[in-house]
């Protein structure tokens, strides 16, 4: 399962660079390299903070989360097996750091909202911009309205559906790891997936 | 600026027609719950052959796949919206400084369980000493107690002392008495016929430690105005 670092077009690294992968710097850093951590951080730390944002939508407890999920990561990273890839393993320290946040915040405040409102993550889409997209103001309107019609189809997924949908869809995780962070059976997540699919068919009939 | 989202149907209503049978009893409601999965290559071998041999007779499907795409392709123009504006490298100073403030400002944590064995060793010696202090402390308490039990015993002996041996019991004193004069003094009162039995039937220690209580205690009284010594047990006395 392990999951070979790609960059992406936002993260493209110097051809001149050896790319070394996330386990070539788990283990540096598990023989004494500290270097092998901090290029983790920079490798994963703009996904990590938009979970974090994702969930707590809040600049500066998603940055404090964020970069707590980084201490404990650095804390527990000598003992981590490497059953998983290290990103999902990240991804699974931040998230839960977020719902404990959350949990404790909403009791703090003494609301009343149920757990499914409580972690509910309203995503925001905007246009890719990687991606071609025509100068003209008109068509750019048409595309910023469809990233605001699918943000909009996707927050009115039920929160598990969404979930899975969006760690699958941008997240880039498989569905073995999404069950394993979601605590699902992988035919948990496949329906999920699938029933994400198909509302937001209707949901997004107009547009296709 | 938004068209207004239709309606959602129940999860357990989605892609389902009853009856619509195909060609070798494959279901277009099977094929249809597959699309998603067909399309992220998930499909078992089996499965797989099926789907398009499924598709190949079945417009219906071909037109639902066609569709499936085109949400694939709305998904792929748009992306999660991203909020961070911190430097790269602030990001990681941030992180880092909250390492060294948790991890290293803070070696006893990380450092006192190596020393738990050193500490527990330790504590075991001191244990260890402070009951063989007590034990030793006691035992000296009951010898004394056991010597100061004796003092009829050694009224009775010194009574029983010839004159020159209570000289020399006296004289003991101004002499700064030696182990030579307490191991003569001994035989002088072992010597005597009526402290012979009750000297024999101590031990070794216990002999010295009489005939030591015995020069303290009578060693001073022809000498009033000399200083009084103590003579420790073993021997001589500095």
């Amino acid at each position: 399962m392990d999951r070979t670092f790609k960059p992406t077009n936002l993260e493209q690294a110097s051809p001149t660079i050896e790319v070394r992968s996330d386990q070539e710097l788990v283990r540096e850093f598990k023989k004494g390299n500290e270097n092998g951590f901090d290029e983790l951080v920079r490798r994963y730390q703009q996904r990590i903070y938009n979970l974090a944002w994702r969930m707590v939508r809040n600049q500066e407890d998603a940055l404090e989360l964020s970069q707590e999920a980084f201490v404990r990561a650095y804390a527990a990273l000598r003992k981590f097996k490497e059953k998983s890839s290290f990103y999902t393993w990240l991804y699974r320290i931040c998230f839960n750091l977020c719902l404990t946040f959350l949990k404790k915040s909403k009791k703090i405040e003494q609301r009343t909202e149920s757990i499914d409102t409580m972690t509910e993550e309203r995503l925001m889409l905007e246009l890719d911009t990687t991606q071609k997209i025509a100068n003209q103001p008109e068509t750019l309107k048409k595309q910023q309205d469809l990233a605001y019609s699918i943000s909009n189809a996707l927050n009115r997924l039920p929160l598990q559906q969404r979930m899975v949908f969006v760690m699958r869809q941008y997240d880039g995780f498989d569905n073995n790891e999404i069950a394993e962070m979601l605590d699902l059976s992988i035919g948990g997540v496949k329906s999920n997936y699938h029933h994400a699919i198909k509302k937001l068919q209707i949901l997004l009939k107009e547009l296709m | 600026m938004n068209p207004a989202l239709p309606e959602l149907p129940k999860d357990k209503n989605i892609g389902t027609n009853p009856g619509n049978m195909r060609k070798g009893g494959v279901n277009c409601d099977k094929i249809k719950n597959q699309m998603s999965i067909y399309l992220n290559g998930e499909l078992s071998e089996k499965e797989q052959k099926e789907f398009e041999l499924h598709l190949t007779d079945c417009q219906s499907c071909q037109a639902e796949l066609t569709q499936i795409k085109s949400l694939y392709n709305l998904f792929a123009q748009v992306k999660p919206v991203t909020k961070i504006s911190l430097p790269e490298e602030d990001f990681l100073l941030q992180v880092r400084r909250k390492i060294r403030n948790r991890y290293t400002q803070a070696p006893s944590k990380k450092f006192f369980p190596r020393l738990i064995p050193v500490f527990a060793t330790a504590a075991l010696l001191l244990i260890f000493v402070i009951g063989a202090n007590k034990y030793r402390t006691r035992q000296i308490a009951e010898t004394e107690k056991a010597v100061s039990g004796q003092k009829t015993s050694i009224d009775f002996v010194y009574d029983n002392l010839d004159s020159d041996t209570k000289s020399l019991v006296n004289d003991a004193m101004l002499d700064d008495v030696s182990a030579s004069s307490v191991k003569s003094l001994e035989s002088e009162i072992i010597s005597n016929s009526e402290t012979e039995e009750l000297i024999n039937n101590f031990s070794d220690n216990e002999k010295d430690d009489f005939i030591k209580t015995l020069v303290n205690k009578y060693s001073q009284e022809p000498n009033k105005s000399g200083s009084q010594r103590t003579i420790s047990p073993g021997g001589d006395n500095a």
